[in-house]
């Protein structure tokens, strides 16, 4: 404060200076000073060398070089040595008590010993004032950051530059120096270019908190790069400048700190709670070994990362020369690839398989690959030969049984998870080894044609860089190739090259193609990047590079092809005329930096994210409709559904949302998700939802509700994008950093076919049009094309509007009824999946049967009783009728000959018709009452000589009695025989299929078997652990399938009453079970809404579990057993193919299992020679197996692609 | 192609950590004004902010009849007051003057006729100021006896305190950046030209050229004028109204 003083005039103006005035100062003459505008200040002298400001001590002190949290840098010279050095000034502030003055000084000089050529040398340490400096080399490159300021490093001058930084800060660590703030502007590079780490520890206090902050988030210290522990705790050990050395490793990699945000909370908000962006996710080129090394050096927990700066240069040699990384656990594939890589031979012979397959698509140097074949041959077999009766002499029949069974069950398990290609290599396995195993075979079948395959075609394409992306264009005939140096145009057939898009040097990593597939763009997200804009037709840029203001997230074609929407750290999403480049519509304006985008398919709709927040604009009017109700993380993905009426959204904490977009409402629904979500995609009609995310999973939703739909889908590794085939109704596909692509069943999850191998990780797939061809691409650089084989399970999908009721066969198996809750009966083809006739009811149908003639169908409803109704148009010696029973007909059947019709009611009444009579039909008799009103008829069956009736009906109550089960003389209605002993409700029974039994299911875990004349009990009671919900007999009458809730079929043997086959488990509660018409299979429905069937004989699982997306509510056999109709609880029956496939496969099927899978070649050279001679012999013998064989179905499906896929 | 230069740097530069002097006193205010912030570092900065801001304050009071001891003890009071209960959050985005807001906040607390009671219950506030009483005597008695209203003299004292609040910070500042001595030898030629030989003392004093000690006198102008300007500028929501506070400072202290 001032001091009191006599008032005199200013010399300047006259005005009196007062004692208050600023100690020597004219306020008046202060004040006009500080009036001057910018223009009238005299300019600042420009800084010359020859002109010092200032002096400290032995140097005289010239221009600021840089300001820093710690202190201001200056260029000086010593006046003496005549030496230009530089100088640093530290914040008086940080050093005000002479104590920490001298721990200061102390410090330095040990700091000044340290002598590393990758080390800035320190000269002097002094302090003036109270204001400590020192003065150091001074080197004139320019710093790291300052180096990728325009461009990422590439991935191995990073590398290579970190290695040498973390060497230097080794060589510091082991003097008990630590830097306390690495950074990229601390790392500046000499004239050779090499590194030079400087700023080394001295600026902070001891062993204290180096970074220190303002209120309002200026971090005095370098908020990006600081470790958590660090940054929210101020501990620091080596392993806290491990992850500074990480972090200028991410900087280089991604041009960008591994945090970022707006505010100094806003960073450390993150560093509490989120992990970096990986770098591939910014800069898709960085390999993930290295990503691997920066985010195990970024890792949240100190004890997670590198114990040393030295162990991090160590990983960082490793992954330099190519040798597998410490930073985690290298998986198989990946092995296997390595493997290859180091041995250039065999890598060469395995990507031969890739050229050689499918070949009869190609003409390739046949003489040469024979002679090839031929030599490599002799060797193999011969390793082989030995192989094989090394293992005979080792194992006994019987030891191999057991082999073989345990086998099958492990495979069993690869097969319920996405690694399918392990199921099948033991199959393959066991096929070798038992060649006519009852099952093996059968089963590998089941695992081709049920669970699909991928078969790899010839597809000649090696690119030099990364894939980074695929496009086909012209319905499928061109493929656009894109990597980070351009793209190439190739036709899709031949491969061969049409046009190539070249950028010179430059860099680009994200593409997208215009609606009409005539232009693409491709960029790179780094400030100042370029946005290229070709036509497909010239390969001529369209307009010049765009030079972007920021950083491009994401840019996007409007529907119309017009204009180009980019955003991305700038506070506007800008529209770019895509003829000239001109921004010729207004940009919209958001309070900050955005991160993701979308627009809606009519193009009506723009969303935009900044952090948590969407924003939602009308586009016509460039208007913001609304803000929408924030995610607690950055908003990374957007997608709008066909019709433009939802949202999804989906954020780095792995929320993902579903809002209207009608109105600012809050979401319809969220749901949240392990990690970072990577992509999101509607279905068609927006029923399901695709979400993938970082941490390997891939889930569908149900639109509406918000719940998961089907299985989780996971890959080994980070999933980088999920999509639908492009009627979102087959496949689902996942490419990964796991080195595979995946397929999926679009419905339900399921794995379907192998992973598709690459090696090394996936970036792009593209499914032809069709969706029977998929391309894949990445990091190797080649293009692989696989021909999917339909998955073609479900033959034909029956669609109904809502819940299908009831799905029946024709009694020749060429028809099928359904009927739905939508209040209609189809009649199907059941050869080509059409509707023949439809019909509309007035109440909803409760079932549907044929006329034992095949040529009328019965349909019972609320409101017209039971119709027969003529599916031919002169149905012979009959007339339609409608049979009315008193309530609604809940289950019906006819007689052998369809001269009876009964029916039981949901008030548990029992009818019986002659429905000889041409005009009208004719009671029986009177309606059977139920003793209790409670009761519902559930099951009613003629016996197979139709003089008896079995009426079922139950009453779900606890009960002394709680149902009422009778065997009835069918044209008297007279009782004949009551079915009393199971002690709890029963679910259903059958005749035997001579009439002289009948068997029940019991709520109280039993089956029982009754006499068929009078209902008497044998005293056959067949137990499970849980209700038994359904039973069989055998077309032969010896054996009974039972189906319990305790999620097991059991089979028995009527004349022993013991299981007559291993049980049969499913995943959930069984339901259903029936037996083939020939007896040799099973057929089991369960409430996870599979079926499957099983060997009689063994009971072991002969097919796929067979997947619908609701429980299975009925599921049976064509007439001539060789494809099933299953009735899930959804809007569809399924009709699957299943053929009856015998033991002893071909040798071709063995030998296509082993190449697909790549069965042991990661350790074995010999095989790898025997894959690639035997490929192309194995399609040929695929090609030559015989008409007559039952074996060449499959082959023609392998080879051709089979029928079409169905219809959804 | 678009190239406006407007927008062509608008995006985020890397973190840029670089602090000139007008950051330094940013610092210094929003430390004052961070609510729910403690710690030294606060109680720091305001003692600060007291310090440059306290004889308004108290000629305020004695203009309006207190007699010195009693000024002392609400200026005391006052400021105590403002760090404890937060009140000068709202300067945070403000859009009057800060004087004005000062000004305002001052009177409500004189108003309040408890304020007395409570001031001995709470045994004089957490925060002592170490005014000297003898000094403030001295100056208010300097005060030119005229019929100017409180609030006058307060505007005006206010604009003195933030010149010299200005200046003691850029000297504080520069002093940390090391050019303490530069400051000491060449803070005199802010409001004036330097007379015959004065700049060549300096020179000898500094151990530069005289060109030199031109050039930094030029240099030091700027950052004084930056200082000042970095002062009334704090939570102005629009930056515009930066000049329109300059005039106000400037109109105040004319007489």
């Amino acid at each position: 404060m001032p001091t009191p003083s006599p008032v005199l005039p200013c010399p300047d103006c006259g005005t009196p200076l007062l004692s208050v005035s600023p100690v020597g100062h004219c306020p008046q003459c202060l004040v006009r000073l500080s009036l001057l505008t910018e223009e009238e200040m005299p300019p600042t002298p420009p800084s010359s060398s020859t002109a010092p400001w200032t002096i400290l001590e032995d140097y005289e002190i010239y221009e600021e070089l840089g300001r820093g949290g710690m202190g201001i840098v200056y260029r000086g010279r010593h006046r003496r040595l005549a030496r230009w050095v530089a100088v640093k000034v530290l914040r008086g502030g940080e050093l005000a008590d002479a104590k920490a003055r001298r721990r200061f000084q102390a410090e330095a000089e040990t700091v000044a010993q340290l002598q590393h050529p990758g080390i800035v040398t320190i000269h002097d340490v002094g302090e003036e004032q109270g204001v400590c400096w020192y003065s150091m080399e001074l080197v004139p490159g320019r710093n790291l950051e300052e180096l990728v300021r325009q461009q990422p490093l590439d991935a191995k001058a990073a590398a290579l530059m970190v290695q040498d930084i973390a060497e230097a800060v080794a060589h510091a660590h082991q003097h008990g120096v630590l830097h306390r703030d690495l950074k990229p502007s601390n790392v500046i590079l000499d004239a050779e270019g090499k590194p030079r780490v400087t700023d080394f520890g001295i600026a902070r206090r001891g062993g204290e908190a180096a970074p220190t902050q303002t209120a309002t988030g200026q971090m005095l210290g370098s908020p990006g790069y600081t470790a958590p522990e660090q940054g929210l705790q101020g501990l620091a050990d080596a392993r806290t400048d491990v992850y500074g050395l990480a972090s200028i490793l991410y900087h280089l990699l991604t041009g960008r700190p591994p945090f970022q945000g707006p505010t100094l909370d806003a960073i450390l908000v993150q560093l509490r709670e989120n992990e970096p962006v990986p770098p591939r996710r910014l800069n898709p080129t960085v390999p993930r070994d290295l990503e691997t090394i920066c985010l195990k050096g970024l890792a949240r927990d100190p004890g997670k990362r590198y114990p040393s700066a030295q162990a991090l240069a160590n990983d960082l040699q490793l992954y330099l020369t190519q040798r597998p990384i410490l930073a985690r656990p290298v998986s198989l594939p990946e092995q296997a690839w390595r493997w290859m890589k180091r041995r250039p031979f065999i890598a060469t012979l395995l990507a031969v398989i890739l050229l050689v397959t499918v070949a009869a698509f190609i003409l390739i140097d046949q003489a040469r690959r024979q002679e090839l074949s031929a030599r490599q041959n002799e060797s193999a077999a011969k390793i082989l030969a030995e192989t094989r009766s090394r293992e005979l002499d080792q194992a006994n029949q019987r030891s191999r049984d057991l082999l073989d069974t345990t086998d099958l069950e492990r495979a069993e398990e690869w097969f319920r998870t996405s690694e399918r290609d392990r199921g099948l290599e033991i199959l393959g396995k066991i096929l070798r080894r038992t060649p006519d195993h009852p099952v093996a075979g059968p089963r590998l079948a089941s695992a081709f044609w049920h669970g699909g395959v991928a078969m790899p075609v010839l597809w000649p394409i090696i690119e030099k860089e990364e894939i980074l992306k695929l496009f086909l264009l012209e319905q499928g005939k061109s493929i656009l190739v894109c990597t980070c140096r351009g793209a190439v145009l190739r036709d899709a057939e031949s491969g061969q090259e049409i046009r190539r898009f070249s950028i010179g040097d430059e860099y680009v990593s994200h593409f997208i193609l215009s609606p009409d597939g005539s232009h693409f763009c491709a960029w790179h997200p780094n400030p100042n990047g370029k946005l290229f804009h070709w036509k497909v037709a010239d390969a001529e840029l369209v307009f010049p590079p765009l030079q972007h203001p920021g950083w491009v997230h994401v840019a996007s074609f409007t529907p119309d092809g017009r204009f180009i929407l980019t955003l991305g750290s700038e506070d506007e999403a800008h529209f770019w005329d895509a003829a000239t480049g001109e921004e010729s519509l207004p940009a919209l304006q958001h309070p900050g930096p955005l991160f993701a985008g979308a627009m809606s398919v009519d193009g009506t709709l723009a969303a935009t994210s900044m952090n948590g927040t969407i924003f939602l604009w009308e586009l016509p009017t460039r208007k913001l409709r609304c803000m929408l109700p924030p995610f607690s993380a950055t908003v990374g993905q957007l997608a709008f559904s066909e019709d433009n009426s939802l949202l999804a959204a989906g954020s780095f904490a792995g929320e993902v949302g579903v809002f209207a977009t009608a109105k600012a409402a809050p979401a319809l629904w969220k749901g949240r998700l392990g990690s970072e979500v990577s992509s999101l995609q509607f279905s068609p009609h927006a029923t399901r939802l695709l979400t993938a995310t970082k941490a390997k999973v891939t889930r569908l939703w149900k639109t509406q509700e918000g719940d998961f739909l089907g299985r989780v889908m996971s890959h080994e590794d980070e999933v980088r994008s999920a999509q639908f085939d492009p009627a979102a109704e087959s496949f689902i596909c996942t490419v990964s950093s796991d080195g595979t692509a995946r397929l999926w069943d679009a419905h339900t999850g399921r794995a379907l076919a192998q992973p598709l191998q690459h090696g090394e990780r996936v970036n792009a797939a593209v499914f032809t049009p069709d969706h029977h061809t998929l391309y894949t691409a990445g990091a190797s650089g080649v293009v692989e094309r696989w021909n999917i084989l339909p998955s073609v399970p479900r033959l034909w999908h029956l669609a109904h509007q809502k819940t299908v009721t009831s799905a029946v066969w024709s009694p020749d198996g060429k028809q099928v009824a359904t009927t739905s809750d939508d209040q209609t009966t189809t009649v199907w083809n059941a050869q080509t999946g059409t509707a023949m006739v439809s019909n509309k009811h007035r109440s909803v149908p409760s079932f549907a049967i044929f006329h034992p003639h095949g040529d009328g169908l019965l349909v019972a409803s609320e409101a017209a009783g039971a119709r027969l109704k003529a599916l031919t148009p002169g149905m012979p010696n009959r007339a339609t009728y409608a049979l009315e029973a008193g309530g609604r007909q809940k289950c019906g059947a006819y007689n052998s000959d369809g001269s009876r019709y009964a029916a039981g009611t949901v008030d548990g009444r029992f009818y019986v018709w002659d429905t000889r009579t041409p005009e009208a039909e004719k009671l029986l008799f009177a309606p059977i009452l139920p003793h209790k009103p409670e009761l519902s008829a559930i099951t009613v069956q003629f016996s197979p000589d139709g003089k008896r009736l079995l009426t079922i009906a139950a009453s779900g109550a606890e009960d002394e009695h709680p149902y009422e089960a009778k065997l009835r003389d069918a044209e008297t209605g007279t009782v004949l025989g009551e079915l009393n002993g199971h002690s709890d409700d029963i679910y259903g029974g059958s005749f035997s299929p001579d009439g002289a039994l009948v068997a029940t299911a019991g709520n109280d875990n039993t089956a029982r078997v009754w006499n068929g004349q009078n209902g008497q009990a044998t005293g056959q009671v067949f137990r499970h652990h849980a209700s038994v919900r359904c039973v069989a007999f055998s077309p032969d009458g010896s054996l009974l399938a039972t189906a319990s809730t305790d999620h097991q079929c059991r089979l028995w043997s009527l004349k022993t009453g013991q299981l007559a086959a291993p049980i049969m488990l499913h995943q959930d509660q069984v339901h259903q079970v029936r037996f083939s018409p020939d007896g040799m299979r099973l057929l089991t429905a369960c409430a996870d809404g599979t079926v499957r069937l099983w060997a009689v004989a063994t009971g072991l699982a002969l097919t796929e579990e067979l997947p619908s997306p609701g429980a299975v509510s009925n599921a049976t056999f064509s007439p001539d057993g060789q494809r099933i109709l299953v009735c899930s609880q959804d809007a569809a029956a399924r009709i699957w193919d299943v053929p009856n496939f015998p033991p002893r496969p071909p040798d071709w099927l063995v030998d296509l299992t082993e190449m697909l899978t790549f069965a042991d070649y990661e350790n074995d050279q010999a095989k790898i020679l025997q894959i690639v001679s035997r490929y192309q012999q194995t399609l040929n013998a695929i090609r030559d197996e015989p008409a007559a064989s039952p074996w060449r179905s499959l082959a023609i499906r392998l080879l051709d692609r089979g029928t079409p896929d169905p219809k959804d | 192609m678009k190239s406006d230069a407007s927008t062509a740097h608008k995006f985020p530069a890397p973190v840029n950590l670089a602090m000139g002097s007008p950051q330094f006193m940013t610092t210094r205010w929003t430390m004052v004004l961070a609510a729910g912030t403690d710690g030294p570092g606060r109680d720091a900065a305001m003692e600060q902010f007291a310090q440059a801001y306290w004889y308004p304050t108290y000629a305020f009071i004695r203009k309006r009849g207190q007699d010195a001891e009693m000024a002392a003890d609400l200026t005391q009071e006052f400021f105590a007051q403002l760090l404890e209960k937060n009140w000068l959050a709202e300067v945070d985005r403000r859009g009057t003057r800060f004087s004005t807001l000062l000004l305002n906040i001052l009177r409500n607390f004189l108003v309040d006729e408890h304020r007395r009671e409570t001031r001995v219950k709470r045994g004089g506030g957490q925060m002592t100021l170490s005014l000297d009483l003898v000094s403030a005597e001295g100056w208010f008695g300097a005060e030119p006896q005229t019929d100017e209203s409180p609030e006058r003299i307060f505007e005006r004292r206010f604009a003195l305190a933030v010149l010299s609040s200005a200046l003691q910070q850029l000297g504080t500042d520069l002093r940390t950046a090391g050019r303490g001595r530069q400051f000491d030898a060449l803070s005199a030629f802010l409001s004036r030209e330097p007379g015959r030989g004065e700049y060549d003392a300096a020179a000898a004093t500094l151990g530069i050229s005289t060109n030199a000690v031109a050039a930094a006198v030029l240099r030091l102008r700027r950052e004084y004028r930056s200082a000042v300007r970095a002062e009334v500028a704090v939570g102005l929501v629009d930056p515009q109204q930066v000049d329109e506070e300059m005039r106000h400072l400037a109109q105040a202290l004319s007489t």
